[in-house]
């Protein structure tokens, strides 16, 4: 049975048992349990400093999940360097919301493709674009 | 004659289309009626039979028990990958020549089942907004469709007036539908054909006054980089292809941000 981090998404008005809910299901899927959950601090969603942290302090663990992979994209940039961090140290990465999993030995380039791409258009500004028309 | 998308549908919002490869529709449609007649029971051979006629040979089953196994066969074809790319196959040089390389597709492939006389027939709708205006919707039948058998769109003209009576009078929903009752364009359509139209056009079915049933698919794509609307494309859709371009502008990026 695999160990997971939860990182429950502090932006989303969506409540944190929906979140929870949604998290221990991919959990499930993935063969495991949630062992620990923390939700990130307001000013922090965009730079995201203290998962990486917060998993090397905690023993045992197999990976993280995220509720969303939104939580990635909430700086002005995808957080390419935490998401190679964290495979790069053998954690698994699972989004729940998108059912979206990435390991180490398992990087799916064409959903990671994808996050990369909507991360590109997630905070652009739409009406600045329709101007250009 | 082929028909291929022209401007027509860039004037009235929707267009039947020749499929791009008529072997692919038949191995999706056979696909189909496998899942269907596998979970229903029956073993008529012949697909376009067993589709129009599904009500006769289903009659025997509880409502309840037809629900159920209908719901497991949309469960089991709107994940199915492989259907999906099926689908693309059979339209892609028109899916392509709208929309280009970089491709999103919805995660699930709708089936819809009317039978005859079944009273709970689409409302019209739009799928755009809240769905992104930048949406191709292709419908798919399994079978020949017309009249009341068949889905309709209404034309963006008349939608529009429709559209300003119901800004105008909110609550009064049966002053709208009588603005598009006479407007609704009910399509003639066969086996081997897909309507494309724009997610910003009402669209529905009403109750199948016929006595086949109708079997069709629905399925939305979407360039990837164009506007999302109110569905974010991470939970509504998976990425289906990418130009050589994209590709290697994303693996500039990759590279660059992990410095």
């Amino acid at each position: 049975m695999k160990n997971f981090y939860s990182c429950v998404d502090a932006l989303i008005p969506s409540p944190l048992a929906e979140q929870h809910l949604i998290i221990k299901r991919k959990a499930e899927k993935e063969g495991g349990l949630i062992t620990f959950y923390a939700s990130e601090e307001f000013r922090a969603v965009k730079s995201q400093p203290w998962i990486f942290i917060k998993l090397n302090e905690t023993p045992g663990l197999d990976g993280v999940i995220f509720f969303t992979a939104l939580q990635f994209s909430y700086g002005s940039k995808f957080n390419i360097k935490l998401f190679n961090k964290l495979i790069n140290n053998n954690y698994e990465v699972h989004f729940a919301r998108e059912d979206l999993s990435f390991s180490k030995n398992k990087i799916n380039d064409k959903n990671f493709n994808f996050l990369l791409s909507n991360s590109l258009i997630f905070q652009r500004n739409e009406k600045e674009l329709l101007e250009l028309i | 004659m082929a028909q291929n998308i022209d401007k027509r549908i860039y004037e009235v919002g929707s267009q039947v289309i020749d499929s791009s490869s008529f072997d692919k529709l038949k191995k999706l449609r056979q696909d189909i009626y496998e899942i269907i007649t596998k979970e229903f029971g029956f073993d008529e051979q012949n697909p376009e039979i067993g589709f129009n006629n599904f009500h006769k040979l289903v009659k025997n089953l509880s409502d309840t028990d037809l629900n159920q196994k209908r719901v497991n066969s949309i469960q089991k074809i709107s994940s199915d990958e492989k259907l999906v790319n099926l689908i693309y196959d059979s339209f892609f040089k028109d899916i392509d020549s709208m929309l280009g390389k970089d491709l999103l597709v919805q995660k699930t492939i709708n089936l819809v089942i009317q039978t005859p006389k079944d009273l709970n027939p689409t409302i019209p709708h739009r799928d755009a907004p809240p769905n992104s205006y930048f949406e191709l919707v292709i419908w798919i039948p399994l079978v020949d469709c017309k009249g009341t058998k068949s889905m309709y769109t209404v034309d963006m003209t008349s939608a529009k007036l429709a559209l300003k009576e119901l800004d105008k009078n909110p609550e009064d929903w049966d002053k709208f539908l009588n603005k598009i009752k006479d407007k609704k364009n009910y399509t003639d359509i066969k086996f081997g054909q897909a309507l494309f139209f724009l997610p910003y056009i009402f669209h529905g079915s009403d109750i199948n006054n016929t006595d086949e049933t109708r079997f069709s698919l629905n399925i939305r794509f979407k360039g990837l980089f164009t506007p999302s609307g109110k569905k974010f494309p991470l939970h509504f859709f998976r990425l289906f292809k990418i130009s050589e371009l994209t590709k290697l502008a994303l693996e500039k990026i990759k590279e660059e941000d992990s410095e």
